[in-house]
């Protein structure tokens, strides 16, 4: 036993080095339970319609960046889902984002969009899950106090995996991975 | 068997997943414009940046520091094309 | 068909699996399949013995060539190797080393990343040159983004 803590030290230190891994389901809302920490929220538009919502709570105005990843597959080439933070105090969004939004915007509320039209779309590899993904590009966004929500949708309407990469300061890791391993790791 | 051990905690020592990095210059901007503009909008409680500043979580290791420089970039252009006018914190 | 499986019973039995005394390398090319960030290919190395024959540390060279749905993955690894109970059927193997990884798609420069691996599993002596081998394989990389994979790897060696 002696003999093996350096490796079992090193492979449990790792868990505080990643995103916290969630799953999301078109049908259901999701509260971010830790806004604080950064978030790796993957899901999958099974028909291209569906609308993702994560609910985000915190304390004071608050600094992210977020942006949404695409598995970089031959056939996901144009799928290009779309994110908004949309809450209280944020700016009205601009025309073109607003025609493009899942659903009306409550009123009072503003939103910042990312259309995911970066183009050509960078990519990265994230050497957790060792995977490569296109970028829509991380942005700077200073999310409202109190309650906000994220959507994600397909304004194309095409079908695929995606992930919200959500925050910086990391604080999960492979255990929370293994409990959804296939649906993130492939 | 002991050169695996040493060979283990070696790695595990050099194992700092990369040096700290320093604050880029867009990040410092993109804070300093957010913080002119809570200034003119008098937003009262500034906003919690903390990972964007300097000695911010941001800057840990060089592949935080990658997603942070391009927010940080992107979100500063943002706000520079979509505010009619521009507080001196926000100015190129 | 019995027949056969009767004589290879009598030359498994007889010890002809055991190692040639004078053989210092040994050429093995498994298969095998990445389960982080999933590919799968060949990874044939080289391992020489250094020091008299049964001795059981060996040095390992491999290189490796694996695809996948969303990259090609190239390892290069320097390690060694335990070769335990040469003499045997069954034979324990365990070993440690380094490891620099390059991840490649069309889009992007190369990533390299550098770590260490480890790696433990059997060989099965089927004469006394060749041999099946299964292993698997954990690697953690430190450098160029911190990471743990892991996979099994299996394919046929051979002693000269």
């Amino acid at each position: 036993m002696r003999r093996t803590w350096p490796l079992l030290l090193i492979l449990f230190a790792t868990p505080a080095l990643t995103h916290v891994p969630a799953r999301l389901h078109a049908d259901a809302v999701y509260v971010l339970p830790r806004p604080e920490v950064s978030s790796a929220l993957f899901g999958e538009f099974l028909t291209g319609a569906e609308h993702f919502v994560v609910k985000v709570t915190h304390a004071t105005r608050f600094g992210a960046p977020i942006e949404i990843l695409v598995p970089h597959q031959a056939d996901l080439f144009t799928h290009r889902p779309a994110w908004a933070v949309v809450g209280p105090g944020l700016p009205a969004p601009n025309a073109e984002e607003l025609a493009a939004l899942p659903a009306p915007l409550p009123a009072g509320f503003g939103a910042v969009v990312d259309l995911n039209q970066v183009d050509p779309r960078p990519v990265i590899f994230e050497s957790v899950m060792r995977r490569f993904y296109w970028t829509s590009g991380p942005l700077a966004v200073v999310l409202p106090k109190g309650e906000s929500e994220l959507w994600i949708w397909s304004p194309g309407h095409t079908r695929g995996k995606f992930g919200l990469g959500y925050g910086v300061e990391e604080g999960g890791g492979y255990m929370a991975a293994l409990q959804e391993w296939s649906f993130y790791a492939y | 068997m002991r050169f695996i051990v040493l060979l283990v905690t070696a790695l595990g020592v050099a194992g700092c997943w990369g040096d700290p990095v320093s604050q880029s210059s867009g990040c410092h901007a993109w804070v300093a414009c957010i913080r002119a503009l809570d200034d003119v909008a008098d937003a009262g409680e500034p906003a919690n940046l903390d990972r964007f500043v300097e000695g911010g979580f941001c800057w840990n290791n060089p592949s935080l520091a990658e997603g942070c420089i391009s927010a940080c970039d992107r979100g500063l252009a943002r706000l520079r094309e979509r505010n009619d006018v521009l507080p001196e914190g926000c100015k190129p | 068909m019995r027949t056969e499986a009767a004589v290879l019973c009598v030359v498994l039995a007889s010890g002809a699996w055991a190692e040639t005394p004078a053989s210092h390398f040994e050429v093995n090319v498994p298969l095998e399949v990445t389960l982080v960030g999933l590919t799968f290919g060949v990874r044939p190395e080289v391992l020489y013995r250094p020091a008299s024959a049964g001795t059981v540390s060996k040095l390992r060279l491999a290189f490796g060539v694996l695809g996948g749905p969303e990259q090609l993955f190239l390892p290069l690894s320097l390690g060694y190797r335990a070769h335990f109970r040469q003499a045997d059927l069954v034979q324990p193997l365990v070993g440690a080393g380094i490891e620099l990884q390059h991840r490649w798609v069309r889009d992007l420069p190369v990533v390299r990343q550098f770590g260490g691996y480890f790696e433990f599993g059997v060989a099965f002596a089927v004469t006394a040159q060749l041999r099946v081998q299964v292993l698997f394989g954990l690697d953690l990389m430190l450098l160029g983004g911190p990471g743990v994979g892991f996979g099994p790897r299996a394919g046929v060696g051979w002693c000269f």
